[in-house]
């Protein structure tokens, strides 16, 4: 359903009707115009009912995963996270205990941060390093790079990882920043 | 064997008096019937506005406004309610908020296409006004229907 193409439609049939219009009543046109003008005030009721109730409850703030990391992609369908992304708690931001800044805000950024935080533990899954695509340029050049401190109160950061993202700014520093991370506990492995 | 009886009548005691949610769960269904009857009413309208007038008309407009009253009545009930989260309340809140607007704009339109008879006008307009009534009116019951369904998921889940 294409609400958008439905009032092009008809705003462009009533274009084509408009210079034609001389033959009929002015009570006719002014109702069809008032037609036309409460069908698309409808139009973006209807549209704002969908787009509001989406994201309350919880597919606007869905993560997408890259195909190519299955281990990102099981631990984002575990139902506890499905819970809370439905209940609107924060969990992006609340599961993030580092990120790059990026060109989205925080909550729709969970493609192109670096480290991502289990809520249930202190280990953190390396994730997106070879998808990190565009949005990391910036921060290659030293331009962007700061971390995003959001997680919650009782979760600790470990000094380190932030370490771990100034190293992983170029492509040099990816492989041993996981190695370190993967070393002292705070990733794991990218495939089991 | 008495231990898993006291606890289910515990359980059982938890979720009806201290954790209840059956206003919010009316309210889910609720606002799924009111989109319904919104939907119905809409084309009635359009029907109205592109040849003979609906017979149920009125109606279908009392029934969208009783609908509407209940279930603020009910929002205001599962408001009181702890259980649910703020994501769905917030949800519920919404589609309340939408029905009485899309409401408001039906009896708008309703009031706009009042005198309308055969109007040769609207009728030059087809099939684009016809394919607003053949589309539309299935909107109107979709997103909640979806909202319904993700509550749903999550009581499973």
């Amino acid at each position: 359903m294409n609400l958008e193409e439905d009032i092009e439609q008809l705003e462009a049939r009533m274009d084509q009707v408009r210079h034609t219009g001389i033959e009929f009543s002015q009570a006719e046109i002014l109702r069809a115009y008032a037609v036309q003008l409460h069908l698309k005030q409808i139009a973006r009721l209807l549209r704002a009912s969908r787009v509001e109730t989406s994201r309350a409850v919880g597919e606007a703030q869905k993560i997408v995963v890259p195909a190519s990391l299955p281990i990102m992609r099981r631990t984002c369908a575990a139902p506890p996270r499905i819970l809370q992304f439905l209940d609107r708690d924060g969990v992006a931001e609340a599961q993030m205990a580092l990120a790059l800044r990026a060109e989205d805000r925080t909550r729709n950024g969970g493609d192109v941060r670096l480290f991502q935080q289990n809520l249930r533990g202190g280990a953190a899954v390396l994730v997106n390093f070879l998808h990190v695509g565009k949005r990391i340029e910036r921060a290659r050049r030293r331009l962007a790079l700061q971390a995003h401190f959001i997680q919650p109160g009782d979760q600790q950061i470990a000094a380190l990882a932030i370490l771990l993202a100034n190293a992983a700014i170029s492509d040099s520093g990816v492989l041993s920043a996981w190695i370190i991370a993967y070393c002292t506990g705070v990733a794991t492995p990218l495939v089991e | 064997v008495s231990e898993v009886v006291l606890g289910i009548v515990v359980a059982l005691a938890v979720t009806t008096l201290v954790l209840p949610d059956r206003a919010r769960l009316r309210l889910r269904d609720g606002l799924a019937q009111e989109f319904l009857v919104l939907g119905a009413f809409f084309e009635a309208i359009l029907q109205g506005f592109r040849g003979a007038p609906a017979e149920n008309l009125s109606a279908l407009r009392e029934d969208a406004l009783a609908m509407l009253r209940g279930n603020n009545q009910l929002l205001e009930a599962a408001r009181n309610e702890p259980s649910g989260g703020p994501g769905w309340r917030e949800g519920l809140n919404m589609l309340s908020q939408f029905g009485r607007s899309l409401f408001d704009a039906l009896v708008a339109l309703e009031f706009s296409v009042k005198d309308s008879h055969d109007d040769a006008f609207a009728q030059q307009l087809e099939p684009a006004l016809g394919n607003w009534t053949a589309i539309f009116a299935p909107a109107f019951s979709m997103w909640p229907a979806a909202f319904t369904n993700g509550a749903s998921m999550c009581r499973r889940t």
